[in-house]
């Protein structure tokens, strides 16, 4: 077979498809489809960005102030030495420790409970239900 | 690129890669046309950072050619199209069995050959366009392309 046969073979290669309209439309029905998914996705990359800006801005307010609070917090703790026992003598030794070990549990939770609480409201506000009373 | 610029693209191509895929699939259409649809779906993800406008149809088939194999990989065995043959069909003059030798032929080759086969006498690109689509090199798709002929000479001959 030469190599026009073979041309030839596909040239006259005219299969039965379904109708054009009925792929384009199928296909126009599939990109609306992947439209609204990217829209819904940038909104929830919008959201998301929001909630972690406001996050981040209130860890660092948290840890701002419990970073003054430390000197306060710290003769507390040393006060606490004077009972004298065992556990006072124990607290006062790993004061810093604790201390530090609180802030940044506090800045944390704080911290998390902002984002989810923006993320939440921003869901609230965009949805229909609560907008609706 | 605009969802309308890339709806008319569509339009005035998408009747040659439904043909290509429906070869490459040996005759299913239905097969042919979800592949399709999820070829151009594809490529309207991905058309935003395609910049080689001279190269647009052949990255189209190089989509089309990816998502045929990633199907083939995806789907269990099937039966082979020669049992189809066996089938009576009530209406004689059903196109469908028209192709019936070549998609058996067709069948019988490789994936690679068969693609090889289908981009150079079907849809007229050059072996180092073949090499770009089917991410392989000149010389294997040389090789495709000269086992494939063998192949449908041997089969068509039959």
């Amino acid at each position: 077979m030469n190599e026009d046969k073979y041309t030839s073979l596909f040239d006259n290669f005219n299969p039965d498809m379904s109708p054009d309209s009925l792929f384009i439309h199928c296909l126009e029905q599939n990109l609306q489809a992947v439209e609204i998914v990217k829209k819904h996705t940038v909104e929830m990359q919008r959201r998301n960005r929001k909630a972690i800006i406001i996050a981040a801005i209130t860890g660092f307010i948290v840890g701002l102030l419990s970073s003054f609070c430390y000197p306060f917090l710290l003769k507390t703790i040393n006060s606490i030495a004077i009972s004298g026992t065992a556990f006072a003598t124990h607290i006062s030794d790993y004061g810093s420790v604790y201390i530090w070990t609180l802030i940044c549990l506090l800045t944390g939770i704080l911290t998390y409970s902002a984002y989810d609480l923006t993320l939440s409201a921003q869901t609230t506000a965009n949805n229909p239900k609560y907008n609706d009373r | 690129m605009t969802r309308l610029q890339f709806i008319r693209y569509v339009e005035s191509n998408q009747r040659a890669v439904r043909r290509f895929l429906i070869a490459l699939c040996c005759g299913d259409s239905a097969l042919a046309d979800d592949l399709a649809q999820d070829t151009f779906v594809k490529a309207y993800l991905s058309c935003d950072t395609f910049r080689d406008d001279g190269k647009f149809s052949a990255w189209i088939y190089r989509i089309a050619y990816n998502t045929f194999i990633s199907n083939r990989r995806s789907k269990r065995p099937s039966e082979s199209i020669s049992e189809a043959a066996t089938i009576d069909s009530a209406d004689s003059s059903d196109k469908a069995f028209e192709y019936q030798e070549l998609y058996m032929a067709l069948d019988r080759l490789s994936e690679k050959e068969r693609s090889a086969i289908l981009l150079y006498y079907m849809q007229g690109y050059a072996i180092n366009e073949i090499a770009e689509i089917t991410e392989s090199s000149t010389d294997a798709v040389r090789q495709q392309l000269s086992r494939g002929r063998q192949h449908l000479k041997g089969l068509l001959k039959e």
